[in-house]
């Protein structure tokens, strides 16, 4: 019996699980540091004149972003 | 979550009002949008009636929404009302505490894309159901997974309605039975007369009217501070009562577990949400389903973005104009028309009114979303796989009985919505989270991905969650203190996600270990 998660070449199971942990560690990363570090998020990032938060805030967001274009753009290319 | 979802049902009544603003009074631009918007919707509904011939048309607009389309009726289907009135109040009142949930919001879908978009599509026709029958035999498959559905769109409906006549009368000053009454008959006209096309097609022209007006209220925000947003900040800080705290998350800190658990309801529970995953079956192939979802994340994912600044906006530029606020220091209506107040004073009452009609088209866009799953999850899972076995797809008979629980559960919303007026239904939509993500999310996953998930399996660990949810979120804070009025939780931790998410898939391994020989269906097979 055949599975997809192995068959389906366009959308391979390993970069699938690498990019979920990469979204789920940046994400969790954000929101451990809120819980237990919240103090520090108060670092204003140079040049950007701006708290860590806000930064840590919007890279969690740009990073699915990106992940996801990343992913759907290779896996389309894939699948031709 | 709660405090964010505590939105809609938390606006006040419009007597509250005082006669400066422009909230619960009756402005004629407002009225005028209202009424375009209902105009609107319903000559969408006219159009796409004529194109839904066949059950395929009626469940997934005969496949053929393109990837683009999909995304922003994606973007329509799940950005709710307090995604943008119950953010942007947040923020208001708590700075960046109200930020988090925008941040975990956008957590969700990247997973659905890694994990399940193109698999739903191959797999699937209509519903999820059909998906995890795909790999698991057995009628107790169907009806946990149908009825798990039902259960996530019925919480989420009830608040929803709930909410829509809270805000309908807030906005224009229709009675709340009358408001119930316009939103169920709308939301069951396009359902009924116009299926998937008609919805897709109201969430599509909601979703552009929500980017587009949050695109504008960002611009003229900035153009106050000189288009600097550390401006912004600096001003926010010296305005706000709680200064620099306003900068950072405080409320995580003070129950982390709770905290962690609220992350990881908001990065999973929209990956087992029926309505959402519905819509994955609208577009022709596995590529377009991807699509869908790139363009979502970019939509939405832009959308919250947009709430740094909006919600930031208000909070610094509504504390300098007093005829915003009641004698008691309070927002004018409650802290969750912040945004509302916002537009006022950007862009008087041409503004207002366009955010007023937006609103109403966010909550018509996804009650008739809601309902067109669960009408599905009737006709489709239930009705039509198991007591018609023997009906074929796009048979006529489906459609009439899709179109009869569309309804039936049209006529159900309005009657609850009316029966729950004035109670605090914020816990509904914690449930739908609590549950999605305890129940829908694991079998999904693991039917797809774990070819040793066997249907008992799935339907005892999806059991588990399903129950695991409700009952530790009648026992937690939101129900059993402050509905129930105890003094304590017998479970603290809200939502319970941090522990009824593993608790189902363990069931669910557990289960489907016990039960070995328990046959599953060949790839591709849909049951």
């Amino acid at each position: 019996m055949g599975h997809p998660a192995t068959t389906d070449t366009a959308e391979p199971l390993g970069t699938s699980l690498l990019l979920t942990s990469v979204q789920v560690v940046f994400f969790l990363s954000f929101l451990l540091t809120a819980c237990f570090a919240s103090k520090t998020m108060q670092f204003v990032v140079p040049g950007l004149g701006w708290p860590l938060s806000f930064v840590f805030g919007l890279a969690v967001i740009a990073c699915g972003t990106f992940l996801t274009i990343m992913y759907v753009v290779r896996a389309n290319a894939s699948e031709g | 979550m709660k405090r964010l979802l505590k939105l809609l049902p938390a606006v006040a009544a419009t007597d509250a009002m005082a006669a400066q603003s422009s909230v619960g009074t009756t402005s004629m631009t407002s009225l005028a949008l209202f009424v375009a918007v209902i105009a609107v919707t319903l000559c969408i509904t006219w159009w796409a009636a004529k194109k839904t011939t066949s059950a395929s048309d009626f469940y997934s607009a005969g496949g053929q929404i393109s990837g683009f389309q999909n995304g922003l009726a994606i973007t329509g289907d799940a950005l709710s009302a307090g995604a943008f009135l119950g953010l942007t109040a947040l923020v208001f009142g708590n700075g960046f505490d109200g930020l988090v949930y925008a941040v975990g919001y956008t957590t969700g879908l990247p997973l659905v894309v890694f994990l399940m978009a193109s698999k739903l599509r191959k797999l699937g026709k209509y519903t999820f159901t059909d998906v995890v029958c795909s790999k698991l035999s057995g009628s107790a498959v169907r009806v946990f997974s149908a009825l798990a559905s039902l259960i996530i769109v019925s919480f989420y409906l009830i608040a929803q309605m709930v909410g829509a006549g809270q805000l309908v009368q807030l906005l224009f000053g229709i009675d709340y039975t009358y408001a119930i009454m316009l939103v169920g008959v709308l939301m069951v006209m396009y359902v009924v007369f116009g299926g998937m096309m008609a919805t897709t097609w109201v969430q599509i022209v909601k979703a552009v009217l929500m980017l587009s007006m949050g695109t504008l209220i960002c611009f003229l925000v900035m153009a106050q501070f000189g288009f600097s947003f550390s401006e912004l900040l600096q001003q926010a800080v010296a305005v706000h009562p709680a200064q620099e705290a306003i900068l950072i998350p405080n409320a995580l800190a003070k129950d982390p577990i709770s905290g962690i658990s609220l992350g990881m309801a908001l990065m999973l529970g929209t990956a087992g949400l029926p309505h959402v995953l519905m819509r994955f079956f609208t577009v022709p192939d596995a590529k377009a389903a991807r699509s869908s979802v790139l363009w979502a994340t970019v939509f939405m994912n832009s959308f919250y973005a947009m709430i740094f600044i909006i919600g930031f906006g208000a909070l610094t530029l509504l504390r300098g104009h007093p005829e915003y606020f009641d004698a008691r220091n309070a927002l004018i209506g409650g802290g969750n028309t912040a945004a509302l107040h916002l537009s006022h004073l950007l862009g008087g009452e041409v503004l207002f009114g366009a955010v007023s009609a937006i609103a109403f088209a966010t909550i018509l866009a996804v009650v008739a979303g809601l309902t067109l799953s669960g009408a599905s999850a009737i006709s489709h899972d239930i009705y039509g796989a198991l007591f018609k076995r023997h009906v074929v797809s796009d048979s006529q008979e489906e459609m009439k009985i899709v179109r009869l629980a569309t309804v039936v559960l049209g006529v159900l919303a309005v009657i609850l919505g009316i029966a729950f007026r004035g109670q605090n239904v914020a816990y509904m939509i914690s449930l739908a989270f609590s549950v999605a993500c305890s129940s829908t999310f694991p079998v999904l996953v693991l039917a797809i991905y774990w070819k040793r998930t066997t249907s008992f399996g799935a339907v005892f660990g999806g059991s588990v969650g399903l129950l695991s949810s409700l009952l530790f979120t009648v026992l937690g804070p939101a129900i059993w203190v402050k509905v129930l009025g105890h003094a304590q939780p017998v479970f603290p931790i809200d939502p319970p996600a941090l522990v009824t998410v593993p608790l189902a898939f363990a069931a669910c391994v557990i289960g489907s270990l016990a039960t070995q020989r328990t046959k599953r269906l060949p790839v591709g097979a849909v049951a």
